[in-house]
């Protein structure tokens, strides 16, 4: 797995591209192997997941993760795919800088 | 213009006429005209003897043969009117049927728990070894004749009564439209009870034309399908999509249809994928898409240009002279022009309204539309094109609400039949606390593994609003369930979800 850039501060890491896939094919795409579902694929537009998946993808970051969202980041836009949904809790982590 | 003649007095006429030329094929056996009218004599006689009154209609209990047209037949010549259900309909229901049309008597062709006289139209009635040659009893224009059911799956079916004057207009547009007389060879693939008959079985009869009957029983057999078409030279086929899909897969092994001049699509909308493959298959036909139902009979009717692109839903066309129509919104007024609501028709060959259930808002003039005109809703949301003709999107009881937005289970899966992976989908909505509703798509692959979920999700969300990309997609490799008449079983499958 790669490691974060350098220039990341010492923080709790946000979860890997892999680690979001496994959980929305666990929770959404049951049967799928977590390694189809590319990083760019548009969750939304594709129903995988609606409005009340985005709470449970949010509940999943902060239990699992320990990555809190603020409430403004809880849209549409940030949840479209994997690598969205990586970035919106990499902004979480950086933005929160809590320990 | 004078009335065309009841359906007795067109066959006797036919058979007068040609009493050799062939009537029916049944499992390679040809019945001519003559013998069929000699035996639907003998079964009018019989009838008769089993009905005194001519008020009240008979209950039927037949399996398609030449002694079930002829038995059907006698019913006319003796001016009776006669119920036509479904003989896969268990005894309990079909026996509520006959008492609620009044039946005098149930008749069958066979010893039956149901049956209360066995007819024989093979056998001669005592002392009278030349059949009966009295002409068909006088029958006026509004005097019931079929008895048809509707094939509704859930609850006990509609009787819907067809008056003789109905059923005669029909069979003149019939033969107006679709070469039908001497010369003609129909394939009647639906069962006798379903109204697609009137075309195949009955219309032909009216003019002079041959009957190939398919055996309900081998319905599914692609190779004896194609072996009927072929073996006794079919001119005109109609059918469901089911019925084309066969037959094109058997021409792939066995060779085209070349004796096919008119395809008749009927009974529900024809996928894309199955109409992309009919041109090697069907060299010489026209193509024509029916739309109707056992209420009102043909109401429209859409030649395809079979040279051009692939189009699903296809476009139902125009109206058949005679047939006013209405779309209504959602405030339940008229459209003047292009738009989307539900179709309401009023044919020549309509019914008056149900025998055993108030037809209530379903057989009504409209204040839009023509003074005294009464028009059936059709239940079919159609949208009404800027060139005039009309497609039809689906039933309103299958129009669902996904998160506020409209949906039609129908269009999804026309949707998913269209990629070219998908051999059969069915959708349903399930009721959903937070959606309204959710969709459920169950797809079978034409191989395993063909076409992935996510591939498939992709391909709905592109041609789609969101709210009509199933939120469930389940793969299967075992073909759906289908009802008797070759339709996926949306009923079946949606008890399935909700006892799993």
């Amino acid at each position: 797995m790669a490691a974060d850039p350098p220039s990341a501060p010492v923080m709790p890491p946000a979860p890997s591209e892999a680690d979001i896939a496994g959980f929305l094919v666990e929770r959404f795409l049951p049967g799928l192997d977590a390694t189809d579902l590319d990083p760019e694929y548009d969750l939304l537009a594709t129903a995988v997941i609606d409005s009340l998946a985005v709470l449970h993808i949010a509940a999943w970051l902060t239990d699992e993760h320990g990555v809190d969202l603020p409430d403004e980041e809880l849209v549409g836009r940030n949840f479209r795919t994997v690598r969205a949904i990586r970035a919106t809790a990499g902004r979480a982590v950086a933005g929160t800088g809590r320990s | 213009m004078t009335a065309p003649a009841p359906l007795a007095a067109a066959f006797t006429a036919r058979a007068a006429e040609r009493p050799s030329a062939p009537a029916l094929v049944w499992e390679d056996r040809t019945t001519t005209y003559g013998e069929l009218h000699a035996m639907a004599c003998r079964a009018r006689a019989q009838v008769e003897a089993a009905a005194p009154q001519t008020g009240r209609p008979v209950g039927l209990r037949l399996r398609k043969s030449p002694e079930a047209v002829a038995l059907v037949l006698g019913c006319l010549m003796a001016g009776r009117g006669f119920l036509l259900p479904s003989h896969e309909l268990p005894d309990l229901p079909l026996k509520e049927l006959y008492g609620q049309a009044g039946c005098a008597v149930v008749l069958g062709l066979a010893g039956d728990p149901l049956v209360d006289v066995v007819v024989d139209p093979s056998a001669a009635a005592p002392g009278d070894g030349s059949g009966d040659p009295r002409p068909p009893a006088e029958v006026a224009d509004g005097d019931t004749g079929f008895l048809l059911t509707t094939s509704g799956s859930t609850g006990l079916p509609k009787i819907v009564p067809l008056s003789q004057g109905a059923v005669a207009r029909f069979t003149a547009w019939a033969a107006d439209t679709f070469p039908l007389g001497p010369g003609a060879t129909v394939l009647n693939y639906a069962p006798l009870n379903f109204d697609l008959c009137l075309l195949d079985v009955w219309s032909t009869l009216a003019h002079g034309g041959t009957v190939v009957l398919a055996d309900p029983e081998r319905g599914t057999s692609a190779r004896y399908l194609h072996g009927l078409v072929t073996g006794h030279r079919v001119t005109l086929i109609q059918g469901v999509p089911l019925l084309f899909e066969l037959l094109s897969r058997a021409a792939a092994e066995a060779g085209p249809l070349t004796t096919a001049r008119h395809l008749v699509f009927a009974g529900e909308a024809m996928p894309a994928r199955v109409l992309a493959g009919l041109p090697p298959v069907f060299p010489s036909a026209r193509w024509f898409n029916n739309y109707g139902c056992t209420e009102t009979n043909n109401s429209f009717l859409h030649e395809v240009d079979r040279g051009g692109p692939v189009t699903a839903p296809l476009p139902i066309g125009r109206p058949l002279p005679g047939v006013r129509w209405l779309v209504t919104g959602d405030d339940g007024r008229a459209l003047a022009g292009p738009g989307q609501g539900e179709l309401l028709v009023s044919t020549p060959f309509q019914t008056t309204g149900y025998v055993n259930v108030p037809g209530g808002p379903k057989f009504a003039p409209h204040r839009d539309g023509v003074p005294g005109v009464v028009y059936y809703r059709s239940g079919d949301i159609v949208r009404w094109h800027e060139d005039g003709s009309l497609s039809v999107l689906g039933r309103t009881d299958h129009m669902v609400k996904v998160r506020g937005t409209q949906v039609s289970t129908q269009h999804v899966e026309s949707v998913l039949l269209e990629h070219p992976a998908v051999a059969e989908a069915a959708v349903v909505a399930l009721p959903d606390p937070v959606a309204g509703h959710r969709l459920h798509a169950t797809v079978r692959p034409v191989a395993p593994g063909s076409v992935g979920v996510l591939a498939l999700r992709q391909y709905c969300a592109e041609r789609s609003v969101r709210a009509a990309v199933p939120s469930v997609f389940e793969m299967v490799s075992e073909p759906l369930p289908r009802t008797s008449t070759g339709k996926v079983d949306r009923n079946r499958i949606r008890a399935g979800l909700s006892t799993a």
